[in-house]
């Protein structure tokens, strides 16, 4: 019989991980096109009379992007782990109930309209996506609540049909578009880090720490969700609550990411697939260690995007799916027999 | 529909040059055609002589700011900023145009930013929005001595018999004080 996870091996794990993510960080934040010396970045800020370019590269251009890829990966594989897990359908991901099609939208509308303000430092680009992604995910579910109890076909196919619209309505964007307004869209569906202000970091931070939490919270109830919703409101579940949060808090934190780097395709799939087929399907654990692996995979995806064709760069989403791929089937032709959901 | 019809194909100054002298025979104006060579010609030579002496500034070439993308080594642009005396900030890339972070911008050692408007309006407008952005960082040269310039992208983003005009106000940014601004 397996071991049944115990808080202490939950704790060991995440803090494991924990440590990994945190080693990845200061591992690839030595990594880039310049080579700098640590002890010269560290050495303190440059003032105006002896500029100090290495710790301009370290703490202004590397540091905030590493920290940014960070909470975008957490974020992506923590709402892919809760969306498999509700819609009980392997191929879900974060953006399967058309929140990639709507932030794209409102990405293409924002560059489309070339309005110019900023709203806390963010881009137009950025609120607008954050808005089109939500807006959505609120249609989708709405459509969804009228088809049905536990409504997740309902759901997921109004989620691939609201996203074959806004697709629709993209493709016909991009046709009267100005080529400049094309390129800027297609670079930022493509996924692209920027280097952010602290502050926007501080907020996205925040804002996905907290959602995370609190899906780490019904996470025993995700367990049993996944078993089926008959049967999990036969043990005593609030079904529809826990459905509503999860879809919630999920969609929340993924149209924060995509508000901030762009979709970015594959993290949110393949690593909570991943994670589960190392260590199995128990959401208290999968949802932790999915997070920061996917913090993980994305510092390590978005460094090689930064440095593979320097000086110029890669959107890290070609990445991500390239290097992704293949590593994610070499998991699954090792590990297939140990798991029981493949077969 | 038996009209005669002329391609030309530009990438380069040369190809600019070879276009004119196809379009001077298809239209039996050699002599003009010529003559609009050796003006460009000429005046390129004069302000090489000018400039021989002077440094050449390294120049970041921003065809879009979000995100960052810059005028590679492999580009008619890259020639435009040699003949007006500077020379390109960013290394040989696999991108003609390759989007670029901001780790190359202060590791390239920018002297002077050059941005070619894009749309019809107000280029100070545009010169204002790439102040702010580049403010975020201080300490490349061309941002501390603020050596930012948006000029006329219709005189510099396409080859054509407006070369020297453009080459022109290029260099105008590059060497302020010998041309004047």
């Amino acid at each position: 019989m397996p071991r049944l996870l115990s808080p202490k091996i939950l704790f060991l794990r995440i803090a494991a991980a924990a440590l990994l993510l945190f080693l990845t960080m200061l591992l690839c934040s030595l990594v880039g096109t310049e080579e700098i010396s640590l002890r010269t970045a560290l050495t303190g800020s440059a003032d105006a009379l002896s500029p100090n370019p290495d710790f301009e590269i370290l703490m202004h251009v590397r540091v905030p992007r590493i920290i940014l890829a960070a909470i975008v990966g957490a974020a992506l594989a923590g709402a892919g782990v809760t969306f498999q897990a509700v819609l009980r359908n392997p191929l879900a991901d974060p953006y399967i109930l058309g929140i990639s099609s709507g932030a794209g939208l409102g990405a293409m509308l924002a560059v489309i309209s070339g309005v110019n303000w900023t709203l806390w430092g963010r881009s137009p680009i950025a609120v607008f996506a954050f808005a089109g992604a939500l807006g959505t995910v609120w249609l989708v579910w709405m459509i969804g609540r009228v088809t049905g109890k536990f409504h997740v076909t309902g759901l997921l196919l109004a989620g691939v049909v609201v996203n074959a619209c806004f697709s629709a309505v993209i493709m016909f964007l991009t046709s009267i578009a100005k080529s400049q307004d094309v390129y800027a869209t297609i670079f930022w569906l493509m996924g692209n880090m920027n280097e952010e202000d602290f502050f926007v970091l501080w907020a996205g931070a925040g804002a996905v720490g907290a959602g995370l939490v609190a899906l780490f919270f019904i996470s025993p109830q995700l367990n049993a969700i996944s078993f089926g919703a008959t049967d999990a409101q036969s043990i005593g579940i609030d079904v529809r609550r826990t459905q509503f949060l999860a879809f919630a808090i999920s969609a929340f934190i993924t149209a924060v990411a995509v508000s901030l780097s762009g979709l970015i395709g594959f993290v949110g799939l393949i690593v909570p697939h991943a994670v589960r087929l190392v260590l199995g399907p128990d959401h208290r654990q999968l949802l932790p260690l999915s997070s920061l692996v996917g913090a993980m995979f994305l510092v390590a995806a978005d460094t090689v995007a930064r440095v593979v064709v320097a000086p110029a760069q890669l959107p890290v989403g070609v990445i991500t799916a390239m290097v992704g791929g293949p590593f994610f089937l070499i998991l699954l032709m090792r590990y297939n027999k140990k798991v029981g959901w493949l077969t | 529909m038996g009209y005669d019809c002329l391609t030309t194909d530009i990438w380069t100054v040369d190809d600019l040059f070879a276009g004119i002298e196809a379009l001077g025979r298809a239209t039996a104006r050699e002599a003009q055609a010529e003559q609009l060579i050796a003006g460009i010609t000429a005046k390129t030579r004069r302000l090489r002589e000018i400039l021989q002496d002077q440094d050449r500034p390294r120049v970041l070439w921003v065809v879009q700011r979000e995100p960052l993308r810059v005028a590679g080594q492999n580009t008619f642009i890259n020639e435009l900023i040699e003949l007006a005396g500077g020379q390109n900030a960013i290394g040989p890339t696999l991108h003609k145009y390759p989007p670029i972070g901001a780790e190359q911008v202060i590791a390239a050692d920018v002297q002077v930013i050059i941005e070619p408007t894009m749309v019809k309006g107000d280029p100070s407008r545009q010169r204002d929005q790439a102040l702010a952005h580049w403010h975020r960082l201080p300490t490349v040269p061309a941002v501390a001595d603020g050596r930012i310039y948006v000029i006329d992208g219709d005189v510099v983003s396409r080859l054509g018999p407006r070369l020297y005009q453009g080459i022109e106000t290029i260099a105008q940014c590059l060497h302020p004080d010998v041309l004047g601004e």
